[in-house]
């Protein structure tokens, strides 16, 4: 599944925050979205997802093989014309700071994610298992989410978002509230990581960015 | 690449995880409902002994009070009041008469009340006065205490009533003014059950049929056979016109306990302690705003997350029943009374709990993910 966005502008709270912008994302590649705070980063991603309007343009999912085809074809293919729009539960998300079942174990915390993708509890275990090994939490997959560290949760959340198994992965500023050790730890994993998912991570930290395989700079788009 | 959705039986997992897990968040829900099903359980009980206590009082206290009138539904009975009033000549009787119920009268001191044409055989003050005042009208009446002779308003003085139109007491003698008469009136006594003169002003009766007879027997506890035979004997020496009659014996206490709880809206507590657990179930949920974002940021969809949602409700309500439903059988083990309409009662309230809970569940599992994330 790849995103296509197609000439898009984005407004919030009456305001528009950029305009113009296109882009495909696609999968198995992580693409940074970089911009000066308020440029709309975090917008863009909950616009991506389904969970923000769209001003102008156009957000939609096409399948890998239509948008194969129109790149053999090398016409420029209107895949926007054929394409859906992006549905929240597409997307396995990786919030800023950390949204956790604080009365579950680490492990059940990364199990949702699988298991919201209608894996069974044995299938589950495992990709939760891998993915907490990933980001080095598997000394403490059976602790409560609540007794982890603020790194530690971050780290829970990314090994939620590596447990997935929706099309796409969306952080927000994932190392925004980590220090410099777990902050080189989170970009090391997503930089490591290989995923048939598109990732798409909202940042300021050029850790990421330089370990991205594409970048979008909102700057370019920004109304002057 | 799986674009499922969660497994029932992962949801079910999740929602004991989630409830009945340790360290659960919902730990202080599952708190509430098992102390609001054995709540349910001891209250019922306890309700329900009082409720025997009465039934078994009213049972030795027996029947004192003979209402005689149709037999059927449709027409009402042409009783001689000469034969009714003889009654009283009867061994054992100790008052016996007819009510003439006529229409609703306005007094200056007690508003618009009911009237009835009453014997004087039922009513002896009726030969002395040419009213008598139930002394449920009377608010000054009962602060006499019983015996008084005074009703109404001071001789001479119209319209002393209160501004809600009820009388105001005073000394004796007392008057009843209605339609620029003024007549002569007394406070009757306390009434047993069954002569329902409480509420309503009698005057002397002068006609020579009535559609019921009331008779009350010297022995207030007669035992429900006796009664039957009583009623059978009094029936037989009633003059009568139209309709056949039958004697319905009146218990001799007050109103029913039972009936009066069975009418009463607090018979349906248990299904309230529903809706009380259901509310501290919202409040727990705007809590959770943090939780439900990790729910909805992992792929699970709103649909999903509700089901989840409305499977945590239904094991808290089941903790409710289930407490309600141990509380009962230990009542039960140890002898005491356990109604199981009371048991009835804590199942709706469980059903009360899920309903009301589902509609903050909807609600919580539609918020848009990203605002969820926000609000912890």
């Amino acid at each position: 599944m790849q995103l296509i966005v197609d000439n898009l502008s984005l407004s919030a709270g009456g305001m528009t925050l950029f305009r113009g912008l296109s882009h495909r994302f696609t999968p198995g590649r992580v693409t940074a979205i970089v911009g000066p705070s308020g440029s709309g980063k975090s917008t863009m991603l909950a616009a991506l997802a389904g969970l923000h309007p769209v001003a102008e343009g156009r957000i939609v999912v096409v399948t890998n093989e239509l948008a194969d085809r129109d790149c053999r074809d090398g016409a420029a293919a209107d895949l926007a014309t054929f394409g859906r729009p992006p549905r929240s539960h597409d997307v396995t998300w990786i919030p800023q700071g950390s949204n956790a079942l604080p009365g579950r174990t680490a492990i059940d915390n990364v199990m949702v994610a699988p298991l919201a993708a209608g894996r069974t509890m044995e299938e589950a275990r495992r990709v939760a298992e891998h993915a907490l090994g990933q980001v080095g939490l598997e000394h403490r997959s059976g602790a409560f989410a609540r007794t982890l560290s603020g790194g530690e949760l971050q780290r829970l959340s990314l090994a939620r978002g590596l447990a997935t198994t929706r099309p796409f992965v969306f952080a927000d500023e994932p190392t925004a509230s980590l220090d410099g050790a777990n902050a080189a730890r989170v970009a090391e994993v997503l930089a490591e990581v290989t995923m048939d998912a598109t990732v798409v991570i909202a940042t300021h930290d050029d850790l990421i960015v330089r370990s991205a395989d594409a970048c979008v700079d909102l700057r370019s788009y920004l109304l002057t | 690449m799986t674009t499922g959705d969660w497994r029932t039986t992962a949801l079910l997992r999740e929602a004991l995880f989630n409830t009945l897990g340790r360290g659960s968040r919902q730990a202080i829900l599952v708190a509430v409902a098992l102390a609001l099903g054995l709540a349910s359980a001891l209250a019922s009980a306890f309700v329900e002994n009082e409720l025997a206590r009465d039934d078994l009082a009213r049972e030795q206290a027996g029947y004192g009070v003979f209402q005689i009138g149709s037999a059927s539904d449709s027409d009402d009975a042409r009783i001689l009041r000469a034969s009714c009033e003889a009654l009283i000549r009867h061994e054992g009787v100790r008052r016996a008469g007819v009510i003439v119920p006529l229409d609703r009268e306005a007094f200056v001191q007690t508003g618009r009340a009911p009237t009835a044409l009453v014997s004087t055989t039922l009513l002896p003050a009726l030969a002395e006065v040419d009213a008598v005042v139930g002394r449920d009208l009377v608010v000054g009446g009962e602060a006499e205490g019983a015996g008084s002779s005074g009703v109404a308003m001071p001789a001479g003085v119209a319209g002393a009533a209160d501004e809600t139109g009820r009388v105001v007491g005073g000394p004796a003698p007392w008057w009843l003014a209605s339609g620029g008469r003024v007549i002569s009136a007394r406070i009757g006594e306390i009434e047993p059950q069954g002569i329902d003169l409480g509420s309503v002003v009698s005057f002397p009766a002068d006609v020579d049929r009535a559609p019921v007879c009331i008779v009350e027997v010297e022995d207030s506890t007669v035992s429900e056979s006796s009664a039957r035979v009583i009623a059978s004997e009094l029936v037989a020496r009633l003059q009568t016109e139209g309709p056949d009659v039958r004697a319905l014996p009146v218990e001799a206490g007050g109103n029913s306990l039972r009936e009066v709880w069975n009418a009463s809206p607090a018979r349906a507590f248990p299904a309230g302690s529903g809706v009380v657990g259901a509310l501290a179930a919202g409040f727990v949920l705007l809590l959770r705003s943090s939780e439900m974002a990790a729910y909805r940021l992992s792929g699970t969809s709103a649909r999903s997350l509700l089901r989840l949602l409305f499977l945590e409700q239904t094991v808290l309500a089941g903790c409710l029943v289930f407490a309600a439903g141990t509380g009962f059988a230990a009542l039960k083990l140890i002898g005491a009374v356990a109604p199981p309409s009371g048991f009835l009662w804590a199942l709706v309230g469980g059903v009360v709990w899920l309903i009301v809970s589902s509609a903050s569940a909807a609600v919580a599992a539609c918020r848009n993910p990203i605002r969820l994330a926000r609000d912890r």
